[in-house]
């Protein structure tokens, strides 16, 4: 179709990063680094955190034993936060990720003090695990429950169920070292979790950028009509990705138990909001306006730092929660900022 | 509003500079000089020089990404320019937007479904008030009945926007920019998305409205509706104006020769019926009294080869037809059935809400229907096949800009639609469900697209057109038929009928 080629289509330059058109005018090399600087500025933070924090708590921020032991607490709920990604990239939340952790860690717990084997153990979590994202997606998808809500609604119960698991009490006894050295076995000094961590990491990246599953995941979750009539089967694509959600919180309940040794009637909520703010912050760098992986993981890192060199420093026990809260609303700021830019500086002629 | 209202009146009414015989007063000249705008190196303004006089009537043409939306949007104030001037009554302004006497339609034309007409005029306006802070709704009843009947429109003020055709929603737009005092109006491709007998409503709208004395600035595709109604036609090609005449001294052939000169003997074809073999080839697509949506009950077949038309008015359930054909809405009632492997794909009607993914990339927007074709036994993409093959789609349909990463919603609406087009190429499917295949696309483009659908159809593909422009419907198809109130009537050849014709049926 050659003619069509007349020159009516001025060829638009395309700012991928949003980074406005003025920045493009001169592409200058300032202007570049201005660029990049903004892409990747989580990781910047994230990098002058790491060395503010070895120079001011020199004596312990950066010791081998510090990051040894801030990577494998970070390791479970990093997991989590990588379960949020793939509700968020098809345009749900999923509320109730915390509680199916908690759930599951509980269930693992009376599992194993009933002497059942480790491999037994786990493959009954991940089940009830993935029963919980099943019941969430029928809920979602097949009633068509908001997400935000249903999912809250499965928090409440899911907690409620561990008090009825529990009554209340910390379930440890007869939890063996055979199932807790599934969390806590060292590689290299570190603790397997943080295998796992990075393991599902490459996994989630690969399944997200590299296979018609992640392209149809955000095509669902950015506009749910157009993916319909593009051929695409939206409901199977977020029924998935809650499924997924549930069976990798499952995972992070079992290794939950593992790590401590112990499940209590509580254990749970306290991961919800870290999950998030990792994701929000994710899709706020590597591709930003995104929810992706590597982001994610970034973000996990960033709150785990802030919050271990604060600690370190003897700042009081108020300081992680607002911390994570103030990270959740700055990441979401953030996106929205981006957001708002892009559509200004969005070049459209007819 | 006018004067005997505001005098009544207990309140100060916030308009109020025209009389009560719907005159308009003249608007001040607008000049435009130098102006220049660059989306990074890219210029896609290059000096434009243009004064419009109190009371003209612009139409102002070019084709795809010729930067008439650009410019409309820089009066406006959306965009920033780069460099020029604009003088509005011989003062320097850095944009029209904000005034009150200046009125701009933009494709997305700001109303709310779900308030009714008369609140959405009042929208963003002191209420009038009766005392306190009570509202005098019996006063803002009365304006806006007056409103309505001044752009011709003649509906219950009460009546929910939401209910209201395209066209009639593009009116109450205009009436509120006129309430708010408006003596320059600029209406963008208002009328690309509206069905025929909307677009007239629209276009006899504006002529009285320029009649009583407004400056109306229309940009559009259609050569019919830009000779009908405007007295002065500037045409830009390229983010320059390459002419300027006024309205009278133009015919059809001068107009399209003017706008796409490399390409006469293309056009030269244009709304002449191109009668192609009758599609003799196998049935593909069957429907038997299949009912959906509004439909009510439609038989249709459709061959190897052929190219089958439909039209009808929105209301009607035209597009139900086609999402009933392709698969993508369950039948109540009746059967589809298809030829053994017969695959379909689907260009859905609205490009903006329904065509593509605003933030992918271009090669993602065109890939998506197609994915399995390019993965490797373990289920990865191989991205060098993928970005190959959609690289060739972009180059057949000359996808502006070239890049396969650039963002899609950056594109400009014809190419955005070339976009979804080849997405369905991609998926190379035996039947083709376009709907509205040419909405809002230059005359060039629209030639091409044709171009393409012939030639899916003579390469064994099955088309069904369903569109509501009638333009196309003779340009390309075999048989034609119009859906009224979810029935089909009698299949109709092609060359056995004619555009006025057919508006008939409709």
């Amino acid at each position: 179709m050659s003619s069509m080629k007349s020159a009516d289509e001025a060829p638009l330059a395309v700012d991928e990063k949003g980074s406005g058109e003025e920045s493009r005018a001169a592409r200058g090399i300032g202007d570049r680094v201005l660029e990049y600087t903004a892409e990747y500025g989580i990781v910047i933070f994230l990098i002058l955190m790491c060395v503010g924090f070895a120079i001011w708590q020199s004596g312990t921020f950066p010791t081998s034993r510090n990051i040894k032991s801030l990577l494998g607490n970070q390791a479970i709920p990093g997991i989590l936060a990588l379960a949020v990604v793939l509700p968020l990239a098809a345009g749900e939340f999923d509320l109730s990720i915390a509680a199916n952790l908690g759930f599951c860690s509980v269930a693992s717990a009376e599992f194993a003090s009933h002497g059942m084997t480790p491999a037994l153990v786990i493959v009954l979590t991940l089940m009830i695990g993935a029963a919980i994202g099943l019941i969430n997606a029928a809920i979602v998808v097949g009633i068509g429950v908001n997400a935000f809500i249903a999912t809250l609604g499965m928090s409440t119960i899911l907690a409620g169920g561990n008090l009825l698991l529990t009554n209340g009490n910390t379930v440890f006894e007869g939890i063996g070292e055979s199932f807790t050295s599934i969390a806590t076995t060292r590689v290299f000094g570190i603790e397997i979790v943080v295998l796992y961590f990075l393991i599902i990491a490459i996994v989630a990246w690969y399944a997200m950028e590299r296979t018609p599953f992640g392209r149809y995941l955000r095509a669902t979750g950015m506009a749910r009509e157009a993916a319909r009539l593009a051929g695409i089967s939206t409901t199977r694509r977020l029924a998935g990705a809650f499924i997924v959600a549930g069976t990798l919180s499952g995972l992070c309940g079992v290794l939950q138990t593992a790590h401590l040794g112990s499940a209590a009637a509580t254990v749970g909520p306290e991961f919800l909001l870290p999950a998030y703010a990792a994701a929000f912050l994710g899709a706020t760098t590597i591709r930003r306006g995104m929810f992706n992986v590597w982001g994610t993981v970034v973000g996990v890192l960033v709150l785990a730092v802030g919050i271990n060199g604060l600690t370190l420093a003897g700042a009081p026990i108020w300081v992680p929660d607002v911390f994570n809260g103030v990270a959740l609303i700055v990441a979401v700021s953030a996106a929205v900022l981006v957001a708002r830019h892009r559509e200004r500086a969005k070049p459209k002629t007819t | 509003m006018d004067a005997t209202t505001v005098a009544t009146g207990s309140a100060a009414s916030p308009e109020g500079d025209r009389d009560g015989f719907g005159q308009i007063e003249p608007a001040k000249d607008i000049v435009i000089s130098g102006l220049r705008k660059s989306f990074g190196s890219t210029e896609v303004l290059g000096g434009i020089d243009l004064t419009i006089r109190g009371g003209d009537f612009v139409g102002l043409m070019g084709p795809n990404g010729a930067g008439k939306s650009t410019l409309i949007k820089i009066l406006d104030g959306v965009y920033d320019r780069s460099s020029g001037q604009i003088q509005y009554g011989g003062e320097a302004v850095s944009k029209l937007g904000e005034r009150p006497e200046v009125g701009f339609i933009h494709q997305d034309l700001g109303l709310v479904d779900e308030l009714s007409i008369s609140d959405n005029l009042r929208l963003g306006e002191q209420p009038m008030r009766r005392i306190g802070p009570f509202v005098d709704r019996g006063r803002e009843r009365e304006a806006a009945v007056r409103a309505l009947a001044n752009v011709g429109l003649e509906l219950p003020v009460e009546t929910l926007i939401g209910q209201l055709s395209p066209g009639e929603k593009t009116l109450v737009a205009i009436t509120r920019v006129l309430e708010r005092g408006a003596r320059v109006i600029f209406v963008d491709e208002a009328t690309s998305t509206l069905p025929p007998h909307d677009s007239h409503r629209l276009i006899e709208a504006l002529k009285q409205t320029a009649a009583r004395g407004a400056t109306v600035i229309m940009v559009s595709h259609k050569l019919s509706e830009i000779l009908d109604a405007t007295n002065r036609v500037v045409l830009l090609l390229d983010g320059k104006i390459v002419a300027d005449s006024p309205a009278a001294s133009l015919d059809r052939s001068a107009l399209v020769e003017m706008l796409v000169t490399r390409e006469k003997e293309d056009v030269a074809q244009e709304a002449t019926a191109k009668p192609r073999p009758a599609g003799g080839g196998k049935e593909l697509l069957r429907l038997e009294d299949v009912k959906g949506g509004l439909i009510d009950g439609v038989d249709l077949i459709l061959k190897s080869g052929e190219i089958v038309g439909l039209t009808g008015l929105p209301g009607s359930g035209l597009h139900d037809v086609a999402h009933l054909a392709h698969g993508t809405m369950k039948p109540r009632g009746g059967k589809v059935v298809r030829a053994a492997g017969c695959t379909s794909a689907l260009v859905p009607p609205h490009r903006e809400t329904q065509g593509g993914f605003l933030e992918q990339s271009t090669l993602e927007n065109l890939t998506i229907s197609s994915l399995s074709r390019w993965r490797s036994p373990v289920r990865l993409l191989r991205g060098g096949s993928e970005r190959r093959d959609a690289g060739e789609v972009m180059d057949r349909l000359s996808v502006r800009p070239a890049d396969p990463g650039a963002v899609f919603g950056t594109l400009s609406g014809g190419n955005k639609q070339k976009v979804v087009f080849g997405r369905a190429l991609l998926s190379g499917p035996s039947v083709y469900v376009l709907c509205e295949p040419t909405r809002g696309v230059d005359v060039g483009t629209r030639m091409e697209i044709y171009k393409l659908i012939e030639d899916l159809a003579s390469g064994g593909a099955g088309v069904l057109v369903v569109t509501s422009d009638s333009e196309d419907l003779f340009a390309i198809c075999n048989r034609i038929a119009v859906v009224v109130d979810g029935r089909l009537g009698a299949f109709i050849e092609a060359e056995e009928t004619n555009p006025q014709q057919l508006e008939a049926f409709i």
